[in-house]
């Protein structure tokens, strides 16, 4: 089996240049999926989120980094490639189905297979026959997208997207558009399509569709969230992770380094991105025992801003290698804390813990 | 199997039938057109051809009072003439009741076997019996007479005779009655001599091979022998070689179509690109689908130039027989006009290829900007969507400065110029449209004007050849003892050839002496000035004169050769405009009786009666025939000028009425082309419909609204041909008038035709607007918000 991953986004940009000045959708922006996930991309309006879906599917261009699936350089292709590429490796699943009026449900399906010069006549028809059958529409295959419902279109776009057997599909709100029925169903056929091994892409804000997702990405602010700061800001909703993720800063600590010092003034929250941190207690005697250990998606430093006073303990990095910490300063931890009921509860209840412990 | 693709193409022609008629339609129409000119022109040529091959046309014909038979061997036998044909032509005048009129007896040396002037068997004995004559075809119905009943006719000796009317023949050497108003006889040389005239032959028809130069220097070399013989030749015609009598009109109708031809194909060429361009806008998302499947950008651009390409197929289908149909029916009735046999039916490749050509290519061609905007489209942008492009630049000054008109009023105008290009070629094409139509009025009217002033080119009301000239005042006192008559003059009526530059000489032209500044005689003139008393030996010539003769103007100096006589010099002092048919020259009468040694002669007498309307110049006519014949003057023919007008008009009519025809396709095709345009607009705003239905407006509201676009877009297509039709219109009525008459015609702006385009215009726009307007507004609120 490949183990390359299938998309790779490294260090992507985007910039738009609009009337009120230039808008940055995409910052750094670096992803990998892997063959046969089925990964959910979640973030609030606005976020990059459809921008990153048309950077992998070739709509738009990065204005810096670069793009790879199934190793082709997407960013290196041509308009006139880029179709013909898109034709073959990636289904495109859209809100809206966007299925042709004009023709049949059938010819629909056909008709990606015909752009991209695939197979006989006669194959495109039988083959397009089968994907409405497993779509549960070949009853209906005469018919115009108007004699149809919603989500039977979608269904039909579905089919659609999977006519040149390509190895990636790719939706952008694929269930927006559907009743929580008909939602049910496409949901099924994506998960049914990943046990056929196809790796599929979805932009959604629904979150039925996002916990059938074996991975879940959130974009914010046009940058991928870290996972384990989703992990660990997990109580947070879209628009407060937005703003904790606009006010992270990433640290660097050398194996043994002090990351907080007893006594001292709170003045961050930090989530451990990469590496172990000790959890230092101070005995009587003035030596300095490690009372707990902590790695990659734990926190530290919520006790002191939370309760006030200083720190109650000592952190360092542990011996064994540097630490990755993003750090969130005082007054955004604060704001984050009132906002958000269910984050202050965890917050309070792992404290509570940790200082009984 | 068709292709999804195919099946694409066809659903979206389907899914908009009415436009896609529409489309098909206005190039059907151009196509037609191109179709029909080209298939008439081949076809008349064809008809030409086989005319002058059953005809022999002459190569020079020349006319003189006499020509012994014995000389006829001697002109076969002169350097350069391949063959000479003689026959004898006499004027006679038809009695018929109290009316006479014109009827010219040929006498043919036999009917069959004849070289040069051919003449086809019609009906009847064959050759006629002695004292039978044959009526040329187009003259038997004229005639009014059964084949069998009999014409009485008065000779130039005055001797009236009754003649059987035997049957008809074909000859393709002499116009039509209908046009000509002329009535043809054909004889045998005994019947013409038991009729009194047993002169001998007094036209000779010549074939000389090669160019009108050769054939000219033939006529000169035969004239100088029939000069030597004592025979002087009155007049002597070389047409140009191969050409028809009826070349010009028939030209001129060939233009005419011509016009018609191309402005209907640029008005669907027009459509085309609106509609494609409206096709790729509305179809934006679909674009951004393809192409996120797989298309790239050249199978994107096909799908439309396909589209465009069945447009015109359909149109193709529908133009084909139609142009070969109006060809030949065009043909037929023309032939038939000129009195030719139309040539037997074909399509001609060359034909075929061009109306392919038009309807195949020129809809691809238009099509092609559309096409590559559509291959464009990136993914993005159709599928993102650009946004609405709000107005810009004259549309926001008009939004902003429209002051208190009111909002329905300032929405009208905003939305129609925010497609600017769209807006653009249907302004193009109303334009061409009314200009055309204008300009096709236009010359209707400069016609009629024309005409109006070649009646005032005549003084007189009544016009009488004479077999041979006479003492003028003799023909004068005679012809003022006559009741009715007001006022007589006798011209004098000579040969004249010119000596050019280089030695050679010219055909022989009518050289018509009156007397300088006659009120009975006011030739239209184009350049230069009227003949003075005084002046001397001085002409003017008509523009047929410049055919042969051409570069000549006010100032030159020619030197004619007047009744056979040594060569003089003249000035010319003016050019006037050809009324009569054929070369003709003025000169002052005493000045040319002189340098024609016949002082006091004259072969033509023209009287002004007292009353001007038809019947009574028809009474004075008949009476002095009846009066000059009993004092023994030999009359050839007799018109009236109220006679000679209604030719002139039935002539002019036959024009004008296939100008009017003209003007009623380009109305249709220009209406056509902006029903198909502003049905475009109105579907293109459903959804706006939608909008403002839902903030309330009235079905009266949006009717409103969407008829005040159309009626603003109609009159600024009004506005914009206005100004071009007064150009064009002069440009095509003087391309007409040099066709049909030699010479421009006399302006005349139709500003009748002018307002009438504009209440065509508006009222077009009215209907093309509000049809598709109510079927918008038949869709629910829900539908059309949901519309894409």
């Amino acid at each position: 089996m490949d183990e390359r991953p299938l998309i790779r986004l490294q260090d992507v940009v985007k910039r738009y240049e609009t009337p009120a000045g230039s808008l940055t959708a995409l910052r750094r922006f670096s992803l990998d999926v892997g063959r046969g996930e089925f990964v959910a991309v979640i973030g609030k309006s606005g976020s990059g989120k459809s921008t990153l879906v048309n950077m992998i599917t070739g709509i738009d261009r990065p204005s810096d980094g670069g793009i790879w699936v199934d190793g082709t350089p997407v960013h290196e292709l041509s308009e006139g490639a880029t179709a013909q590429w898109r034709g073959r490796t990636v289904g495109v699943v859209f809100q809206f189905f966007q299925l042709l009026p004009s023709i049949s449900l059938l010819d629909n399906v056909v008709l990606p297979m015909e752009f991209c010069r695939l197979w006989t006549p006669r194959e495109r028809r039988e083959r397009a026959l089968d994907l409405l059958d497993r779509v549960g529409l070949a009853g209906k295959a005469k018919k115009l997208p108007a004699a149809v419902s919603g989500g039977e279109q979608q269904r039909v776009a579905i089919a659609r997207a999977l006519a040149n057997d390509p190895p990636l599909l790719v939706g952008d709100e694929p269930t927006g558009n559907l009743d929580s029925a008909n939602a049910a169903s496409v949901i099924e056929l994506f998960e049914q399509l990943v046990a056929d091994d196809k790796t599929i892409l979805i932009v959604t804000h629904d979150n039925d569709l996002a916990a059938r997702a074996t991975r879940t990405v959130v974009v914010a602010d046009g940058v991928v969230v870290n996972e384990y700061v989703r992990r660990a800001l997990s109580k947070l909703d879209l628009d407060q992770l937005g703003l904790a993720v606009a006010h992270l800063r990433c640290e660097t600590y050398p194996p043994g380094s002090v990351i907080i010092r007893k006594g001292d003034p709170a003045v961050d929250f930090y989530i451990i991105t990469g590496g172990t941190v000790e959890i230092l207690l101070q005995h009587p005697d003035g030596a300095e025992v490690v009372v707990n250990r902590l790695g990659s998606g734990e926190y530290f430093g919520e006790i002191a801003l939370m309760r006030g006073g200083t720190r109650r303990n000592t952190v360092r990095a542990s011996a064994d290698g540097p630490v990755e910490v993003m750090a969130l300063d005082r007054e955004t931890f604060d704001r984050l804390v009132r906002e958000s009921e269910p984050a202050r509860r965890e917050l309070s209840r792992v404290a509570e813990a940790r200082l009984e412990a | 199997m068709a292709s999804a693709r195919t099946r694409k193409i066809a659903g979206d022609l389907l899914a908009s039938r009415s436009r896609t008629v529409l489309v098909a339609l206005s190039i059907a129409v151009g196509v037609t057109a191109v179709g029909m000119v080209a298939g008439a022109r081949s076809l008349m040529l064809r008809t030409l051809d086989d005319s002058r091959a059953e005809g022999a046309f002459p190569s020079a014909t020349i006319e003189a009072e006499s020509i012994p038979p014995r000389l006829v061997a001697a002109v076969r036998r002169v350097p350069g003439v391949a063959d000479a044909e003689a026959r004898r032509v006499v004027g006679t005048r038809l009695l018929d009741g109290v009316d006479s009129r014109d009827l010219v007896l040929v006498a043919l040396p036999r009917f069959q076997g004849l070289r040069i002037g051919r003449v086809t068997r019609g009906s009847g004995a064959w050759p006629p019996a002695t004292g039978a004559m044959l009526a040329e075809r187009s003259s038997l119905g004229s005639l009014g007479l059964p084949v069998g009943g009999k014409v009485r006719l008065q000779l130039p000796s005055g001797n009236r005779r009754t003649v059987t009317v035997a049957g008809s023949l074909h000859d393709v050497n002499v116009p039509s009655t209908r046009t000509s108003g002329v009535l043809y006889g054909y004889v045998t040389s005994e019947t013409l001599r038991r009729l009194g005239d047993g002169g001998s032959p007094n036209e000779l028809l010549l074939r000389v091979p090669g160019d009108r130069r050769a054939a000219e220097l033939g006529a000169a070399r035969v004239t100088s022998l029939l000069a030597r013989n004592g025979v002087v030749a009155t007049e002597t015609i070389v047409p140009k070689p191969g050409a028809f009598w009826a070349a010009d009109p028939v030209n001129a109708m060939v233009l005419l179509l011509t016009v018609l031809a191309v402005a209907c194909l640029l008005i669907g060429v027009f459509l085309v690109v609106n509609v494609v361009a409206a096709l790729v806008t509305q179809q934006t998302r679909q674009i951004g689908v393809m192409k996120a499947i797989g298309a790239t950008p050249r199978a994107t651009a096909e799908l439309y130039l396909a589209t465009a390409g069945i447009y015109g197929l359909g149109a193709i289908v529908l133009a084909v027989p139609l142009a070969a149909l109006a060809a030949f029916v065009l043909v037929d009735y023309s032939s038939g006009l000129i009195n030719l046999n139309p040539a037997s039916f074909s399509l001609p490749p060359e034909v075929l290829a061009l109306q392919l050509a038009a309807g195949l290519l020129l809809p691809l061609a238009a099509a092609f900007a559309p096409a590559l905007r559509a291959s464009r489209i990136t993914v993005r942008e159709a599928i993102a969507g650009p946004g609405r492009s709000g107005p810009r630049g004259i549309a926001v000054l008009l939004a902003e400065r429209a002051g208190s008109a009111p909002v329905a009023v300032r929405l009208a105008l905003t939305n129609v110029l925010r497609r600017k290009g769209r807006l653009l070629l249907t302004v193009a094409a109303l334009a061409l449209g009314g200009t055309v139509f204008v300009a096709v009025l236009s010359v209707r009217a400069s016609m009629l004007r024309t005409l109006d002033e070649a009646a005032t080119y005549r003084g007189y009301d009544v016009d009488i050849v004479l077999d041979r000239a006479y003492p003028r005042s003799a023909l004068e006192r005679t012809a003022l003892g006559v009741p009715g008559v007001s006022r007589a003059q006798a011209w004098a009526v000579e040969g004249a050839y010119r000596i050019r530059p280089d030695g050679s000489r010219s055909q022989t032209f009518s050289v018509l002496g009156a007397p300088a500044g006659s009120a009975l005689l006011q030739p239209s003139l184009t350049r230069g000035r009227e003949l003075r008393p005084g002046d001397g030996r001085a002409v003017i010539v008509n523009s047929d004169v410049l055919d042969s003769e051409p570069g000549l103007g006010p100032g030159d100096r020619v030197r004619l050769a007047v009744n056979g006589r040594r060569a003089t010099t003249w000035r010319v002092v003016g050019i006037a405009k050809r009324v009569v048919a054929g070369p003709v020259v003025y000169a002052d009468e005493s000045t040319l009786a002189r340098a024609a040694g016949e002082p006091m002669l004259a072969q033509r007498l023209v009287v002004a009666t007292l009353d001007h309307d038809g019947d009574a110049e028809q009474r004075a006519a008949t009476a002095l025939t009846d009066g000059l014949a009993r004092a023994g003057f030999a009359i050839r023919s007799a018109r009236t000028s109220a006679a000679l007008r209604t030719l002139d008009r039935n002539n002019f009519g036959i024009i004008i009425s296939f100008l009017l025809v003209m003007a009623v396709l380009l109305a249709l095709v220009g209406g056509l082309g902006l029903a198909g345009m502003l049905s475009i607009n109105v579907l293109e705003r459903t959804r706006e419909i939608g909008i403002l239905r839902a903030v309330g407006a009235r079905d009266r509201d949006v009717t409103t609204l969407v008829i005040a676009e159309g009626l603003f877009v109609a009159a600024l297509g009004w506005a914009v041909a206005a100004p071009l039709s007064l150009l064009a219109g002069r440009a095509l009525s003087d391309a007409v008038g040099r066709l049909f008459l030699g010479a421009p015609l006399s302006y005349s702006y139709s500003v009748g035709g002018l307002l009438f385009w504009l209440a065509l215009a508006l009222a077009l726009a009215v209907v093309a607007s509000v049809v598709p307007a109510r079927r918008a507004m038949r869709l629910t609120v829900r539908d059309v918000l949901a519309y894409e």
